[in-house]
């Protein structure tokens, strides 16, 4: 990649990349769009209310995803203090937050017409996805606090680790409490569908994952920008008070 | 088409959270650029960031 | 440095939103884990299925929880109760048969083999609707006022769909026997 001369640095966050995968993900979710309501056929039992798996199951997918690349970037802190990985931890943190409030949302307004209930707190599958999200609100606000921006990676660090725990928990919920759990089994892996639903499925997969790429690529440079400015605010203050030190230093002398 | 209203609320608010993240981080991303200072811009090259 | 040696002022001290917020956020996150943990212990028994509620009857008593089983098709009666939608119907599971009295509207994809968990109690004696048609017929029924379709992760589109279910479905060839008898 070459580097733009500073004069010619750009006041924008996108490149070539982003921009082709911005253009896949419009282009792909028109295809979803038509594949998934007039394309794929509808289910013996839940008739058109299926279609709502081509946004839940990507969701839900990105979840995991996201809040794993989290916890990665995490450890990676933790262990080489390395700025890029906190930034890349945070940025997919923001997007694992908008993917498993999507998962949450989704699966309620699909529950309704299916299971005949928008929620149940007696599901381990939905408390503790409700409880992963709830999880990584809180390392998005330990994240919006002020302060030394060392200790709020550290801290956020350990927020997304004990998160993380959770992680397998959510994923494995509907094998180690078969029978016990409202939530049916994994579509994907196991379930019996039509190919054109499993091809649906699986684009919206792949949509879904292309514009966690863009946004990856646009947040992390965001994070990028925002940190320059706080570390230029602060850089300016420590010249500030040295300059008032030395106010003060000469006024002294005389 | 059954149950269109949940379809459409459960489509719409996906495709609409996904479109207003997008629409919010390109304008972050232009609004912190363009605080920046130009000699700060330099995320794309920058060593910490290899 | 000579520079840090400089008089300063004061700093300031820290507000009270600096202070609560850390506070709270803690809280929140030890509550979410409690909650997890709290969550595991009880989902592990979500529902009794069918063979285990009528095994854990006495135990039970007149306790409140949920039960999970699968319609039996000639058993399914709909009505009213007075001004109340009421479901006749049995529900099996493990081999054994649970007659339930549902008040309320059945649910939208209720319909038989596919399982239902419904929240209620154990009532002996007879509920007084007409035109039962009880699998289990033994003194004892479920009244249930909520009730959730358990339903699969199978998404197909099938022209010969009820024939296959009935075929292939275990609960159905325990519907069959169960009515026949």
């Amino acid at each position: 990649m070459t580097t733009p001369a500073i004069s010619e640095a750009p006041v924008h966050t996108r490149s070539t990349t982003s921009r082709l995968l911005g253009v896949a993900v419009l282009v792909g979710l028109v295809a979803l769009v038509v594949l998934g309501f007039f394309g794929a056929p509808e289910d013996d039992e839940q008739a058109d209310a299926v279609r709502l798996i081509f946004v839940h199951v990507p969701s839900a997918l990105l979840t995991y995803a996201a809040f794993s690349v989290t916890a990665v970037g995490s450890v990676m802190w933790l262990w080489k203090r390395s700025v890029w990985w906190d930034l890349v931890a945070h940025g997919s943190a923001e997007l694992g937050v908008i993917f498993c409030g999507l998962t949450l949302f989704t699966g309620s307004v699909w529950g309704r017409p299916t299971w005949n209930t928008y929620w149940d707190w007696g599901d381990v599958r939905l408390v503790t996805t409700l409880i992963l999200f709830l999880l990584m609100i809180g390392y998005l606000a330990v994240r919006s606090m002020g302060g030394d921006e060392s200790a709020i990676a550290t801290r956020s660090a350990i927020v997304a680790l004990i998160a993380a725990v959770n992680l397998p928990i959510v994923n494995r919920s509907v094998e180690w409490w078969f029978d016990r759990t409202l939530h049916q089994k994994s579509s994907l892996t196991d379930g019996n569908l039509e190919d054109l639903t499993l091809f649906t499925l699986l684009l919206g997969v792949v949509v879904w994952s292309i514009f966690y790429v863009w946004a990856m690529i646009h947040r992390f440079r965001v994070g990028w920008l925002e940190r320059e400015l706080r570390v230029g605010d602060l850089d300016l203050a420590i010249e500030q008070r040295r300059a008032e030190a030395h106010a003060a230093g000469d006024g002294g002398d005389q | 088409m059954t149950h269109l209203g949940y379809l459409l609320v459960g489509w719409g608010v996906s495709l609409g959270a996904l479109g207003l993240y997008a629409v919010r981080v390109i304008q972050r991303g232009r609004q912190a650029a363009a605080r920046v200072p130009a000699n700060r811009r330099r995320w794309l090259a920058s060593e910490d960031a290899s | 440095m000579t520079d840090d040696l400089a008089p300063q002022q004061p700093r300031p001290a820290r507000s009270p939103r600096r202070k609560i917020l850390p506070a709270a956020i803690a809280i929140s996150v030890l509550a979410a884990v409690v909650g997890l943990v709290w969550n595991l212990v009880g989902g592990s028994l979500f529902f009794y299925n069918a063979n285990e509620a009528v095994e854990r009857r006495a135990e039970l008593g007149d306790e409140r929880f949920t039960l999970q089983g699968s319609p039996v098709g000639c058993s399914i009666t709909e009505g009213f109760q007075g001004d109340v939608p009421v479901v006749v119907f049995s529900v099996s599971f493990g081999g054994e048969a649970v007659d339930i009295v549902h008040f309320g509207d059945p649910a939208d994809l209720f319909q038989p083999d596919v399982p239902v968990v419904l929240d209620g109690y154990w009532v002996q004696g007879d509920p007084g609707v007409v035109d039962r048609t009880p699998i289990a017929d033994d003194g004892w029924y479920f009244a249930s006022d909520r009730m959730r379709v358990k339903h699969d992760n199978d998404y197909i589109n099938d022209d010969d769909y009820d024939e296959r279910l009935a075929e292939s479905e275990a609960a159905a060839e325990f519907a069959s026997e169960a009515c026949s008898a």
